[in-house]
């Protein structure tokens, strides 16, 4: 049940996001959006991608909050059966939804953002003048001013070739934008190649584990089982990133070619208030979240109940 | 009866929903405040245990449905009430961390306070939902652009400051009431509570319906005519009667019944007062007020939401009724309890 519910809930919250990205379904009438089809409107064009690689997101993050609190439950107590089970499964599910989330889900979501955003697309790929066999930048440090790239590694015609399919299909660069409608470009970039660079490493990690569980050492190395620790956070941070490359992408606007930013904002909030908001809310996560590594951190320790350990000691 | 007409209803019996369930454990919070036995409190948040987020739900249903059906009140609504609805939010946060938390770390420091924060929230809570809808129905300064134009200290008049204390009285008589039902050992002192509750709820709702003959007259115009007006009349009437009755003769689910219908008939009243008003202008009646007509989607999205409502509605009604009756009769308390 709560997996249903959480599934639904996200399904309709990404819907909403998604038709801020893509709009669809509507007709404008007197400066207002009114909905013209329902389906069109969920069913938007990123709608179905955002889905399922936000989900799968969710799924890798779960997957490795599992194999983290397990290692962290083994370096305490190497024979904890709770702990070897559970992080046998999370491994066994972790490689699968890891790979799936890169490949296809990730790549489907670019190749429809090349499609539906072009200047996003140009933003985040790091592609500043438009070109055929436009190459797939691996690492770069980018500079904003001009926009320029500088230590670049890169893949010749691999963006071209994974946009659309042709290595010398052109994909329009950032130059061919007017300036009021291209997104934040180091912004963009940093937080796209991240995020890819963590997806790769989720990869990386699990298939190890899944290679130690089959030789049957996964339970033993204590450096390993650290790094399942410390790669906890990564997920989230990658969502973060993911985020922020969606969102950043999106600007200059709130609902894409169709209400700018800046004319989107409530014009009777001050912005003293909204700061006021914004650390009231820092300073109560910022409260909870010391809390929960605090309780989270007992419960480890604590492991899990006799009860269940002897459940599933064969 | 148009869709607007439907709409209307439909988010006010979403907020009468809310009132008469978050209400209970609203009351709950704050009767904790009032009981330093450990023990006590213990079984006080156990009782509401399972069902204080479910009731929160029908909250946030009322505000979608607010956002989707009259887009512009709620433009107008949040933006306007900005800091208040932080605060708010903030408070919301509080109390659910509250309970998760208290029985976490095995100290009597430590719950007393995340019982204390439990408390003060939901005591703010109370009174922040009743100043937030006594502005509604008194009405705000609308600026020509259809945002709010007043300051977050017009929103504490006098009008909405009686609404929130009639609020926090109510809360806290069913809140008692539904304790009285739920747990044996300190019925005797939510007893008392509940019958103190009970003669505030009468004499700030007294307070508030002159307040209105003189700052929000156009709310009684319906009393007058309406007969809808004077069903709910009678029901208010009718609860009025049976909460200090069944009271008396210890029959406590009959006056949880009592005070439920004391706040579902308020809150009718209220809402027969607005209609077809959403949000009344205080600067420009005539040409600013928002109502269901002038603030309202397109056709095609109110009857879309429509199919979604009746679809969803009763599936919400449906599990809140399952959850309540499977923790029907007195509290227990288990190693998984808060």
């Amino acid at each position: 049940m709560v997996a249903i519910g959480a599934t639904i809930s996200a399904f309709w919250i990404l819907a909403a996001n998604s038709w801020m990205q893509t709009p669809a379904g509507y007709t404008m009438n007197n400066g207002r959006a009114e909905l013209t089809s329902f389906y069109q409107a969920i069913f938007n064009p990123s709608m179905m991608p955002r889905f399922l690689h936000t989900m799968f997101a969710a799924l890798v993050t779960g997957a490795f909050f599992m194999a983290g609190i397990s290692a962290a439950v083994l370096l305490k107590n190497r024979a904890s059966p709770v702990a070897r089970y559970t992080l046998k499964l999370a491994v066994i599910f972790g490689l699968i939804v890891s790979v799936l989330e890169a490949f296809p889900f990730g790549h489907i979501h670019a190749k429809e953002v090349a499609q539906t955003q072009p200047a996003k697309f140009a933003a985040i790929e790091g592609l500043y003048s438009s070109r055929t066999q436009a190459p797939l930048v691996m690492f770069a440090i980018p500079f904003t001013q001009p926009p320029q790239l500088k230590a670049n590694m890169e893949i010749p015609g691999l963006l071209s070739w994974m946009a659309f399919g042709d290595m010398n299909a052109k994909i329009k660069g950032i130059n061919e934008f007017p300036a009021d409608d291209i997104p934040p470009l180091w912004l963009t970039f940093v937080s796209f190649h991240n995020m890819v660079v963590l997806g790769l490493y989720f990869i990386f990690v699990m298939a190890w584990a899944a290679w130690r569980l089959r030789r049957g050492s996964l339970f033993d190395g204590r450096r390993f089982l650290w790094l399942l620790v410390i790669s906890i956070p990564l997920p989230v941070a990658a969502c973060q990133l993911g985020w922020m490359t969606a969102e950043a992408g999106r600007q200059p606007w709130a609902v894409y070619n169709l209400l700018r930013t800046a004319d989107a904002f409530s014009s009777n909030l001050s912005a003293g208030m909204v700061l006021a908001s914004i650390v009231l809310f820092s300073l109560i996560y910022l409260l909870l979240i010391c809390l929960y590594l605090y309780l989270l951190a007992a419960k480890v320790r604590h492991g899990p109940d006799a009860a269940s350990e002897k459940e599933l000691a064969v | 009866m148009t869709l607007n007409e439907i709409w209307f209803i439909l988010i006010f019996v979403l907020l009468a929903g809310y009132a008469v369930l978050d209400g209970f454990d609203l009351g709950v919070g704050v009767l904790v405040l009032l009981n330093r036995d450990d023990r006590d409190r213990r079984f006080y948040i156990n009782a509401i245990g399972p069902v204080w987020d479910g009731n929160e739900v029908w909250l946030l249903t009322g505000g979608g449905a607010l956002f989707a059906a009259f887009p512009p009140v709620y433009a107008t609504v949040f933006s306007g009430f900005y800091l208040a609805l932080m605060l708010v939010l903030a408070c919301l946060i509080f109390r659910a961390v509250a309970m998760e938390f208290r029985g976490k770390v095995d100290s009597p420091q430590w719950r007393i306070v995340w019982d204390t924060a439990l408390g003060v929230s939901s005591l703010l809570l109370a009174v922040l939902f009743g100043v937030a809808f006594g502005n509604v129905l008194r009405g705000v300064p609308i600026a020509d652009d259809g945002s709010y134009g007043g300051t977050f200290f017009g929103l504490l008049n006098i009008f909405a400051l009686i609404i929130g204390l009639l609020a926090l009285a109510a809360f806290i008589m069913h809140g008692a009431i539904y304790l009285c039902c739920k747990y044996e050992p300190a019925q005797e002192r939510l007893a008392k509570y509940a019958q103190i509750g009970w003669v505030a709820t009468l004499v700030l709702f007294a307070v508030a319906t002159i307040a209105a003959m003189g700052m929000a007259p156009t709310l009684l115009a319906p009393a007058k005519s309406n007969p809808i007006a004077w069903l709910a009349m009678a029901l208010l009437a009718a609860g009025v009667v049976t909460v200090p009755m069944a009271l008396s003769r210890r029959r406590f689910n009959t006056a949880f019944l009592g005070s439920s219908t004391m706040i579902g008939a308020m809150m009718a009243l209220a809402a027969i007062g607005l209609f077809p008003r959403l949000l009344p202008s205080l600067n420009d009646p005539a040409t600013r007020t928002m109502t269901i007509d002038n603030s309202s989607s397109s056709h095609l999205t109110l009857l879309v939401m429509l199919v979604i409502a009746l679809v969803g509605m009763p599936l919400v009604i449906a599990y809140t009724a399952v959850i309540h009756h499977v923790f029907r009769g007195k509290v227990s308390i288990t190693p998984e309890s808060y």
